[in-house]
């Protein structure tokens, strides 16, 4: 009776499991983004070159970076905290399994996701302005790209306008993949919470009518 | 098990593990809650007739009785038909 749901059970929990592992990398992407915008506005400050006020700008991107980053990381590490105990669980499984033990599964995921609830929901939105973020800035270095190839002797330039621009692109696309994940992940686990409301109205009734 | 769960979860977790006769420290252990909340769950569930006191000289311990099993048999059945019933987060 529960192979259907354990299958299924398995297969959620996998990919809620590689889902977060993504993201905790890209939340260490952003991070380490962020850090080397302030290096390379410290080392220009002290080498003196180019404007102040651009290198200030630089640096406070680089700072941003290194909060959305962190706060990123802070919060992928949390909710997989919870996961790898259920993980360890199930992994450490002793077949056959039994209906109790698939129960008490599924009772664990809806805990952990009633917890983490507010952090999934908070994951989603930093996962979308990272991955907007990132989009912009690929498209600032395909514009700064053209302009670059644009003057005489550009050309290695332009190539590597369009190299950083790719990097960016790919990460501001895969984020707001995350964030359309993450998105999928609470939808079906907000309706099976609607479900649980409406169950636990047949198991008070069953219990008051002992 | 942690985590934030209903008290209807908590109930079927302290139902599951009565299925033999568990002392009270055991069982506040098991489902992980405090002396005060542990007794007001076997309480209740003493009450509505689900957990027998078996007392054997000073030792107390708490069994699931039959209608324990029609409860664990609902949640059951009600619990896995969210997974049988909502389409699932696959990547």
């Amino acid at each position: 009776m529960t192979t259907g749901v354990e299958k299924q059970f398995s297969d959620e929990l996998t990919s809620f499991f590689v889902l977060i592992l993504l993201n905790i990398a890209f939340g260490a992407l952003v991070m380490a983004f962020g850090l080397q915008f302030i290096i390379m506005s410290a080392l220009a400050v002290t080498g003196g070159q180019t404007s102040d006020v651009l290198q200030v700008i630089r640096g406070a991107v680089g700072v941003a970076g290194v909060v959305l980053g962190f706060s990123w990381l802070y919060s992928s590490t949390k909710i997989m905290r919870g996961l790898k105990g259920i993980r360890r669980e199930y992994r450490n499984r002793a077949a056959p399994v039994s209906d109790e033990t698939v129960i008490g599964w599924i009772v664990e995921m809806m805990a952990h996701y009633r917890e983490n609830r507010s952090t999934i929901r908070w994951m989603t939105l930093i996962c979308s302005f990272g991955g907007c973020i990132y989009l912009a800035l690929g498209i600032v270095n395909i514009v700064q790209g053209i302009s670059a190839g644009a003057s005489p002797g550009g050309m290695v330039m332009l190539g590597l306008f369009f190299f950083a621009a790719g990097i960016n692109l790919t990460i501001g696309i895969v984020t707001l993949l995350l964030s359309t994940w993450f998105r999928r992940y609470s939808a079906s686990w907000d309706c099976r919470l609607a479900e649980v409301s409406q169950a636990e109205d047949s198991l008070r009734s069953a219990m008051d009518q002992r | 098990m942690t985590g934030r769960r209903s008290t209807f979860e908590i109930y079927w977790e302290i139902l599951v593990f009565c299925k033999t006769p568990k002392f009270f420290t055991g069982i506040i252990n098991r489902c992980d809650l405090n002396s005060k909340t542990g007794q007001e769950y076997l309480g209740l569930l003493v009450g509505k007739g689900y957990l027998s006191v078996i007392k054997e000289g000073e030792k107390t311990t708490y069994a699931a009785t039959e209608k324990a099993a029609e409860y664990i048999a609902l949640f059951s059945r009600l619990y896995q038909s969210l997974f049988d019933e909502i389409p699932g987060f696959k990547l």
